[in-house]
């Protein structure tokens, strides 16, 4: 009775948090993005997050990349933010995020995702993060993938009452 | 009748939802011609996604001019020691630090059905007690209608939209049993029932609006758990299909969506003469009829009066005693599987704290139950975007172990009106008729928040009494205004001084002029849904009309 409106809502930055990051975000997002190296960073960031394996296929094989992107596109701020993201994914791989292996991507990643909820950096990762998972369990097919349910309808759940497994 | 508006009705009803769909189908089958308007479209079952591959990014659809434009005034200020009222947002339940309340808007869905078209379906009938606030506690006011009165009326709607309930429901007498048997409880609530009971409360099945059984040409529920997004089977007793299909069957009653009732014109011996509609082409009409009814809703029926030059508004009360959704919802994680997406969303209820005097201290009680729809933990993505930390494969086999142990609990309290809740006209906005829009103006009194507060912390405790570890997520209208379930503005009382309606919703001086919507509501009850109150009075309100004007 009481929906919330928005659903993977991303967090938001503070104020303060915000004044201390535009002109780094304005920046980058007046420089533009660079595409020849900031894709692969992208790509190898989304795979990261949700990678090919016995239960589905890598997130950038479904769309994650673009999501990713969409979810950023909304102002010249936001695609900074972005940029800033992939910035320090590159800078903490030593150059380059996408050339780092597989073991050093996901220590990175899993190490922003640890991060304390203050930082700008997690705030980011997390609105990033939050559009590649929506976008790829969104997908009653991939959903299915994993042992869950699909769509709801049209078989419904006759059974709500009785004990469940996901398979 | 004619697709085409027609000139002349014995009835004008302005607005489909839970009131005007009642009054439009209690006029038609007793022979009077209705003109049932809306400023919203018409939806088809068909309309709603719950078996697309996407299902989970589908919400109910929204149509040119399904939503109202309206302002909202929330702004007063927040503080640290109401902690336990806090939000909460996971996955590391952060608790808010925000100072001044905020709105996150009125939900609510214009069209043929109105806001059932989304409602999760509660169909509930007030307690005798929730008719007598003033006299038994001072607050609010009384309502002229008993509930000796509209138990009758109570029985018929619950007919029409067969309810499926249980054969008794807390301190309200019956003369028939629900039409269908109650759903069977499902695993959340089974889950729940057992925490209550270890707190010392009980939870029983909520009287809701779909069928267990088909019921008058629509099927039983299958437990998809979708209500809110809309019901494509068409089982859920929304408005549209358990009144205006019937009411259009009659032959007596022609409906037409995206009509806006724009104004009505004043004439002698205190008569309404006629109705001026703007359709969606944005050509005007006039329609004359012997009766005029309101029934936009407790937000956009005092704006239509307001802006009428302050029609119906001898007595100044048009758009105060503003009454809103309060209530809460909060959510963790059970250690054990039990398929929570599943079910009839709120297919249980706590009536133990809904009684008026159930709280120490404070007059109105609260209704508890179990959910994950309301919270909107009903789907994979939510879970993995909001719930869950963690990346890679291991989350995608975490995810695929978790999925169904999310458990939530909601809460809807009582509001009593109070001087800084009001609906009046926007000074800078208008919309495209030309008028002003409505401004809702929401305010919390200690009173109000201190209910709350007793509702979360009791339906929290039974959250962790069923074995939740710790609360992941909560919001709470303490934080922000986000009413569904919005009630008052237009008061139905005996005094022509203190309301705006009489005892049968007819405005005091407008002899033709009449209200169907929850802006009559003198209380809000203790947090029961509106819509089975509002199809009572709706039905009640047609019979009096028709005896008074031999239409």
């Amino acid at each position: 009775m009481l929906n919330e409106p928005l659903s993977g809502k991303a967090p938001v930055l503070s104020r303060r948090q915000f004044l201390l990051t535009a002109p780094i975000a304005l920046l980058a997002g007046v420089v533009g993005w660079s595409f020849s190296t900031g894709d692969k960073t992208v790509k190898a960031f989304v795979d990261t997050l949700l990678p090919a394996d016995e239960l589905g296929p890598a997130a950038s094989e479904v769309g994650g990349v673009e999501a990713l992107k969409a979810e950023f596109d909304h102002s010249m701020l936001r695609r900074g933010e972005l940029q800033l993201l992939m910035s320090w994914l590159d800078l903490n791989a030593g150059g380059s995020f996408a050339s780092a292996t597989a073991d050093r991507q996901f220590e990175i990643v899993t190490a922003l995702d640890a991060l304390s909820e203050e930082t700008v950096r997690w705030k980011i990762h997390r609105r990033a993060r939050g559009a590649v998972m929506w976008h790829y369990f969104s997908s009653a097919e991939r959903t299915m993938a994993l042992g869950l349910p699909g769509a709801p309808q049209p078989d419904g759940y006759p059974d709500a009452h009785l004990p469940w497994v996901n398979s | 009748m004619e697709d085409k508006l027609p000139k002349q009705a014995d009835v004008l009803i302005a607005g489909a939802g839970a009131g005007g769909a009642a009054a439009a189908w209690a006029l038609a089958r007793r022979g009077a011609t209705v003109v049932l308007i809306d400023a919203g479209p018409g939806f088809d079952p068909a309309d709603y996604k719950n078996s697309v591959d996407d299902w989970e990014t589908q919400w109910f659809p929204i149509r040119p001019g399904s939503q109202g434009h309206h302002e909202v005034v929330a702004g007063q200020p927040l503080f640290e020691k109401w902690s336990e009222i806090r939000n909460i947002s996971a996955p590391r339940q952060r608790m808010s630090t925000a100072t001044q309340r905020k709105s996150r808007g009125y939900s609510h869905i214009r069209g043929i059905g109105g806001t059932t078209l989304h409602f999760t379906g509660w169909m509930h009938r007030l307690r005798p007690q929730a008719f007598e606030m003033n006299t038994r506690f001072g607050v609010a006011a009384d309502w002229p209608v008993k509930y000796d009165e509209l138990e009758r009326y109570y029985a018929l709607a619950e007919y029409m939209v067969g309810v499926a309930g249980p054969d008794q429901v807390a301190g309200r007498p019956r003369s028939a049993p629900f039409p269908t048997p109650a759903h069977p409880a499902s695993m959340l609530s089974q889950a729940i029932a057992r925490g209550a009971e270890k707190v010392g409360l009980s939870m029983v099945q909520n009287p809701v609006a779909a069928p267990s059984q088909a019921w008058l040409g629509r099927p039983p529920c299958n437990y998809c758990g979708c209500c809110h997004k809309g019901c494509e089977r068409g089982d859920k007793g929304s408005a549209d299909l358990t009144f205006v299909v019937p009411a259009k069957a009659t032959g007596k009653c022609g409906v037409f969506p995206r009509h806006t009732l724009v104004e009505l014109q004043r004439g002698d011996n205190d008569q309404i003469t006629g109705a001026t509609i703007l359709d969606a082409a944005g050509d005007r009409h006039t329609i004359t009829a012997s009766n005029y009814v309101l029934a936009a809703g407790a937000v956009e029926t005092p704006r239509l009066l307001l802006a009428t030059d302050g029609l119906g508004n001898e007595s100044g009360e048009v758009g105060k005693n503003f009454m809103e959704t309060v209530g809460s919802g909060s959510t963790g994680m059970l250690p054990e599987q039990i398929g929570s997406h599943r079910g009839y969303p709120e297919d249980s209820i706590c009536w133990d704290i809904n009684a008026p005097d159930a709280i120490d201290g404070i007059p109105g009680g609260a209704v508890i139950c179990p959910t994950v729809v309301s919270s909107d933990y009903h789907g994979p993505a939510r879970y993995a975007t909001k719930l869950a930390e963690g990346i890679g494969s291991d989350f995608k086999r975490k995810l695929a172990e978790d999925f169904g142990k999310a458990a939530g609990i909601t809460v809807i309290c009582e509001n009593l009106p109070n001087p800084r809740s009001y609906v009046d006209l926007s000074p800078n906005q208008i919309d495209y008729t030309g008028l002003p829009i409505a401004r809702i103006h929401s305010f919390l009194p200690d009173l109000e928040i201190e209910r709350l507060a007793y509702a979360v912390k009791k339906s929290e405790e039974i959250l962790f009494a069923a074995g939740v570890p710790a609360i992941l997520d909560r919001f709470t209208s303490y934080e922000a205004f986000y009413a569904s379930h919005v009630m008052g503005t237009c008061r139905m009382g005996s005094n022509p001084e203190t309301s705006v309606v009489n005892e049968h919703q007819r405005s005091h001086r407008w002899k033709n002029l009449w209200v169907s919507d929850a802006s009559v509501f003198p209380s809000s009850g203790s947090g029961e849904g509106p819509s089975l109150t509002l199809h009572a009075l709706s039905i009640r309100m047609a019979d009096k009309m028709l005896e008074q004007s031999k239409v």
